[in-house]
């Protein structure tokens, strides 16, 4: 069973008077353990569909299926549960809270899933330590750098063990290697973990990290091309 | 745990605007403590003069007395009864009998209608001190005779001390009350209506004038502690024994000292409510700040998977302590003060001191520590919160997860 799988996915806007297809007639999976790129210009759509796959949005027609569940047909709060223990986040920027430490920012899906605090110190050190963050655990966001700051991010949406993670344009706001640091931590954890990422990039050397590349244009698929096939 | 956690570090993102706001609580609460402690302390010292010289904290009589206040509705009470009472209810301290009627009160050449109370002297004096008014003569150091009277109706009869007076009216069941009494001594009521018309008499020697052997028109409870008199007087309603008679607290026996209170009391809230307005639109602010400039958290904060709910117990929370504190720093800063006051009252000075003591009252600012006010505060304070988060938590229900992530 793949984790995610749309099927004739739209998200129209404007549909009465000047529609705009943002996301047009996508149908389109994901299997397990995948590292795919979502590349395309920009408003080719990259947002919008990794939304809809997020259930962050509604399509317009079309669905969406997370694991098995039809995401599009749930209700606002049933969405938020589900994104909270089935889909890991990464934004491009803004992704902690401020007031909290680097491990408490890291820790946050785990405590709101209302873990066991001891398995939440053992499972979010392990993975801060794994991506080099072992010194910067009781510094505040403000005082880490970007690539720092995505790092937390990606332990934060990691830690729960979703059932993927969905990054929009995680490096654009990252020095070159900031971004490959990044790139590589992400992939690594990947393998380690078998935990399925879907990200979007404009980067060229970052979409030649990924091991599977989906190429948006005018919001419709245009190629899905993967490496070693 | 995690949202109180929340909660906490935000407040304290931005120290001073927390602080300010914290402060204009603060500021609120000592305003507002002092002010009612000042209306209930002036309250409580007003009902107690009053009703010292008037109908007590509470009194026993009989059912039909209230309605028809003539002697023929006067209980039947010796000395046994309310040596029981008193053994009976645990709330008392000691009782304080009367037995009163209008007369026609005659001197030489002059008369006039008055008031004779036949009282016990002993505790009549431990209630509210009429020993200490005495102007001349005595208060009734001999077993027989004499009447002692106000000032005022002395000088209205032109009697004075060792002239004789006449009453005359009627007594008991219609039968006719008459006796000559030497004016023993001459005291000077704090009640003016009381003073130009008040005879006491001695209790027995009133009940024989009026022909009413072991009876009282009331029987004033004396609480041991003042609060408890509506505890005291609903026990003893309540006992079976005592059937024929009831008993009233000062409140059902005084409406209008009650209006007068309650009326007082509204004026000042009236003006605190402007004040809370005030401070709360203060708050308001901070809590709006702290809500638009988190917008883009809050649509990250629900797109990660927290829902809408939790959001808003955090905002909630954030309003909570910053009122919590500001009402428990207001009354740990106010209640020393109060205390200092309560014990050590603002005097009035020295000239508004006799006037007063014409009126039987000290001249004095006095401060109340009724638990009431204290709750009172915390009560309007959690009050105002509610109102306040209304507007954020409408926010974050609203809240458009892309667009505030997008900005
Ligand atoms: N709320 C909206 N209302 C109208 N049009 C919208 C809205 N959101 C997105 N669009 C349009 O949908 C199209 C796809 O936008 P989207 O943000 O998904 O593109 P993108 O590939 O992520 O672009 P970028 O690389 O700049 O991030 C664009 O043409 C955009 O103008
Ligand atoms: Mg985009």
């Amino acid at each position: 069973m793949p984790v995610i799988k749309t099927k004739q996915l739209f998200k129209i806007y404007n549909e009465d008077t000047v529609p705009v297809y943002a996301v047009n007639n996508i149908s389109v999976e994901f299997q397990q353990r995948e590292f795919t790129c979502v590349v395309g210009p920009s408003g080719s759509g990259k947002s919008t569909l990794l939304n809809l796959i997020g259930g962050l949005d509604s399509p317009t027609r079309g669905t969406v299926e997370v694991a098995g569940h039809r995401i599009d047909e749930m209700t606002e709060n049933q969405r938020i549960n589900f994104r909270l223990n089935h889909i890991g986040f990464v934004f491009q920027y803004f992704n902690l809270i401020p007031v909290l430490t680097a491990y408490e920012n890291a820790a946050f899906i785990m405590q709101l899933q209302g873990k066991p605090e001891k398995e939440i110190r053992e499972r979010v050190k392990t993975l801060l330590v794994q991506v080099g963050l072992e010194k910067r655990m009781n510094s505040r966001p403000s005082e880490l750098s970007g690539g720092e700051q995505q790092r937390v991010a990606v332990v934060r949406a990691l830690a729960s063990k979703p059932d993927f993670i969905l990054a929009d344009e995680p490096t654009a706001n990252l020095d070159t290697k900031s971004a490959f640091n990044l790139l590589d931590i992400m992939k690594r954890l990947n393998e380690e973990e078998g935990i399925t990422f879907l990200f979007s990039t404009h980067d060229q050397r970052v979409i030649d990290r990924a091991g599977r590349v989906v190429t948006l244009v005018d919001g419709g698929l245009q190629h899905d091309t993967e490496k070693g096939k | 745990m995690l949202l109180i956690k929340l909660a906490w570090r935000n407040l304290w993102r931005s120290r001073r605007r927390t602080w300010i706001t914290i402060s204009s609580v603060i500021f609120a609460v000592i305003l507002a403590l002092f002010l009612q402690s000042m209306d209930y302390g002036s309250q409580e010292l007003m009902v107690q003069n009053t009703v010292r010289f008037t109908t007590g904290y509470a009194q026993i009589q009989d059912t039909l007395y209230q309605d028809e206040p003539n002697l023929d509705n006067a209980m039947v009470a010796d000395d046994a009864f309310m040596a029981e009472i008193v053994e009976k209810f645990t709330d008392i301290e000691y009782v304080v009998p009367r037995l009163e009627s209008v007369m026609l009160v005659a001197g030489e050449i002059k008369s006039r209608v008055g008031f004779v109370s036949g009282i016990s002297p002993k505790n009549e004096h431990r209630f509210n001190g009429i020993k200490d008014r005495l102007e001349a003569g005595e208060f009734f150091n001999q077993e027989e005779g004499g009447a002692v009277i106000g000032t005022e109706l002395a000088k209205n009869l032109d009697l004075s001390l060792g002239d004789s007076l006449v009453l005359f009216g009627q007594g008991f069941q219609g039968s006719m009350a008459a006796g000559k009494y030497v004016i023993v001594g001459l005291v000077r009521h704090p009640v003016p209506d009381f003073n130009s018309r008040i005879v006491f008499l001695q209790l027995h020697e009133a009940q024989w004038l009026f022909d009413a052997y072991d009876r009282l028109t009331h029987l004033k409870l004396v609480p041991k502690k003042m609060r408890h008199a509506h505890r005291l007087v609903s026990a003893v309603n309540a006992e079976e024994s005592l059937s024929g008679y009831r008993a009233y607290t000062w409140e059902e026996l005084q409406p209008e000292l009650v209006q007068t209170i309650a009326f007082d009391r509204a004026g000042t809230l009236i003006f605190l409510l402007i004040l809370y307005i005030v401070i709360g639109f203060g708050i308001f602010g901070t809590i709006l700040t702290m809500t638009l400039e988190r917008e883009k958290e809050f649509g990250m904060l629900i797109s990660i998977g927290m829902l809408r709910g939790r959001l808003a117990t955090v905002v909630f929370l954030e309003t909570l302590i910053i009122n919590f504190l500001g009402v428990l720093l207001g009354v740990l800063v106010a209640f020393p003060i109060l205390i200092y006051f309560y014990y050590n009252p603002i005097s009035l000075g020295a000239g508004l001191e006799e006037m007063m003591a014409e009126y039987g009252m000290e001249a004095i600012l006095p401060f109340s520590l009724n638990p009431q006010i204290f709750v009172q505060q915390a009560l309007i304070v959690f009050g105002i919160s509610m109102v306040i988060v209304l507007y954020p938590l409408v926010r974050i229900a609203r809240l458009d997860v892309l667009q505030a992530s997008r900005k």
